[in-house]
């Protein structure tokens, strides 16, 4: 994939206002977009219906120049597997599994293999600088180091497109430029992030901003 | 991206991993299976091994029996063994001449039993010697007590005055039950005297009890009889209709207690699978979000109750078994067994149906919210 983006999107709750209109974004490849603006303005909507998992109730999700919004159900699950990344406000990892389970979870809705998706895993644990034995529960790392584990997830599989939805907002100084600098590395890798978020260094960072 | 060696495998080692992550639902479903599992089997598997027994000592009886019985004059002759071994479906025909009284010869009591000739396929049924025609009288338990030959040895006297050797023991099978106490004489060929006095009594054995009917009907038409007044042929009906009865009843109880069982345990898993589902929403939320689809959520929920299943319906009938065992019952056979592990695992999979089709509707977004 080599573009990702919407066109003229609108959407909002059914009988209710649209939360977002006429939003249109286009991300290259090698691109690292910010979506920014104050809270309640529809930044982790747009994430979302990014992500397809809203429906816009007019515009559409394009990859490539092909819409993605309106496929069925099991497309859309399959775009979800096996190009985007997410990684969302609160890590939602899986409390009962390990943290080595929750990084390669995703291989099991991929193509992605097992044994690769540990070795992956394996690097970027390291890369991000998360000092947690593979083998510990999600309830006995901290919240940055949740997060941290939920970008590993969102990469493990390497997709073209990385959605994260305020990535730093639990995270230290320290540990925040671990993964601003991870998912700048994804963009220059020649990939696609969008990034919704209130820090000014992870927004410094992204090529461009779109304010909503 | 690699390409997965094979996304069945995956999804099996998820549903696996779901089971140990969730220990106490997973140890309260096997729980719940495992025991009707072994109630199953100690029902209605009870059931169908008495079912078993009681058909077999009814068909041991006399249901594949058909007795046709000749008065003096019928002019029936030994060669009816002859011409009913041809008919297809019988097993044994034994012809007993009339019956004389004889007499213990060495004590002179004048307690009587009754001998009678005997022309037979085959010796083996009445516990006879196969090799050769044996010599002389056989007699049954029954009849040696009377004779106070307890050691199955001496002689008889006949009120015509014939002596035969008593020189062995006859099995008295449930179908001669009738004629005790009973001694035969066996005999290749039947003398003169033994052919003048005919054929009095010719026992059929059909291969199965629902052949009797048939063989009781080409039976009364080989005995061509010289006088067919003189002979009545008993099938016996009430021992059939009585087996007929009670394997409809026994398996009847047997499939209703089944079918009420599983469909209790279907309830009970779906119940159970629906509250897990409740409890674990987040986490398939979580899995929507990530790009499962609804059809692998589906299979998940189920594939990891039908592999506790699998597990619990043998644990349940292995425990089940063990118990018949330990209190002397008699056991199912393993036909009824291996039907009990799959219609087990099958309703647990129909119970957990349901609740994972809830799982695979799930709204991620809504989910993920939950705190």
């Amino acid at each position: 994939m080599i573009r990702f983006g919407c066109q003229e999107l609108e959407f909002g709750f059914p009988r209710q206002p649209s939360i977002l209109a006429d939003v249109t974004l286009d991300v290259p490849a090698g691109e690292m977009v910010a979506v920014t603006g104050p809270s309640g303005r529809g930044k982790s909507t747009l994430l979302h219906l990014l992500g397809l998992l809203l429906t816009p109730r007019s515009g559409q999700v394009v990859a490539d120049g092909a819409p993605v919004s309106g496929l069925p159900d099991a497309q859309r699950s399959a775009v979800r597997a096996r190009m985007l990344g997410f990684v969302f406000q609160d890590a939602a990892l899986d409390s009962t599994r390990t943290v080595m389970d929750n990084i390669v979870e995703v291989s099991i809705y991929s193509d992605l293999d097992t044994a690769v998706a540990h070795r992956r895993a394996a690097v970027l644990i390291e890369a991000l600088g998360v000092n947690v034995p593979p083998n510990r529960r999600p309830g006995q790392i901290s919240g940055g180091q949740a997060q941290r584990i939920a970008l590993c997830r969102a990469l493990v599989h390497d997709p073209p497109v990385l959605l994260a939805d305020e990535p730093t907002g639990n995270l230290d100084d320290a540990s925040a430029d671990g993964v601003i600098q991870a998912m700048r590395a994804h963009a220059d890798s020649g990939h696609m992030v969008v990034v919704a978020t209130h820090d000014r260094r992870l927004e410094q960072s992204c090529d461009r901003a779109l304010r909503l | 991206m690699t390409t997965s060696p094979s996304r069945l495998s995956k999804t099996i080692r998820e549903a696996l991993a779901m089971i140990l992550s969730q220990p106490v639902v997973s140890v309260l479903t096997l729980a719940l299976i495992a025991g009707m599992s072994a109630t199953v089997v100690l029902t209605s598997g009870r059931t169908a091994a008495a079912e078993r027994d009681v058909l077999a000592k009814i068909d041991e009886a006399s249901s594949r029996a058909v007795v046709v019985r000749a008065e003096p004059k019928a002019g029936l002759g030994y060669d009816v063994v002859d011409k009913l071994s041809r008919v297809q479906d019988v097993e044994w025909v034994g012809a007993f001449g009339p019956a004389r009284d004889a007499t213990n010869g060495t004590t002179g009591s004048d307690v009587a039993v009754a001998v009678r000739s005997l022309v037979a396929t085959s010796l083996e049924p009445l516990g006879l010697p196969t090799d050769t025609i044996p010599l002389g009288c056989y007699a049954t338990t029954q009849a040696l007590d009377l004779l106070g030959m307890p050691d199955a040895s001496g002689y008889l006297t006949t009120g015509d005055g014939e002596a035969c050797a008593v020189t062995g023991r006859l099995t008295s099978q449930t179908f001669l039950e009738p004629f005790e106490p009973l001694v035969v004489q066996p005999t290749q060929h039947p003398t003169g005297t033994q052919q003048a006095d005919g054929v009095a009594l010719v026992v059929i054995l059909a291969r199965d009890p629902e052949h009797v009917a048939a063989v009781a009907a080409v039976a009364g038409q080989l005995v061509a009889p010289i006088d067919a007044s003189g002979i009545t042929v008993d099938a016996s009906p009430e021992i059939g209709r009585l087996r007929d009865l009670v394997q409809e009843q026994l398996q009847g109880f047997g499939r209703s207690l089944t079918l009420t069982l599983m469909t209790v345990l279907a309830a009970l898993v779906g119940a159970l699978q629906f509250g897990l589902v409740m409890i674990r929403r987040k986490d398939f939320g979580r899995r929507r979000a990530l790009g499962a689809t609804r059809a692998l959520i589906v299979a998940l929920v189920s594939l990891s109750t039908v592999l506790i299943a699998i597990a619990a319906s043998l644990i349940g009938a292995g425990a089940g078994l063990a118990v018949l065992l330990f209190q002397g019952e008699p056991l199912p056979g393993a036909d009824f067994v291996s039907a009990t592990l799959v219609l087990t695992t099958a309703a647990a999979a129909l119970g957990a149906l349901p609740p994972s089709i809830a799982a695979s509707r799930r709204d991620p977004l809504v989910e993920l919210r939950v705190p």
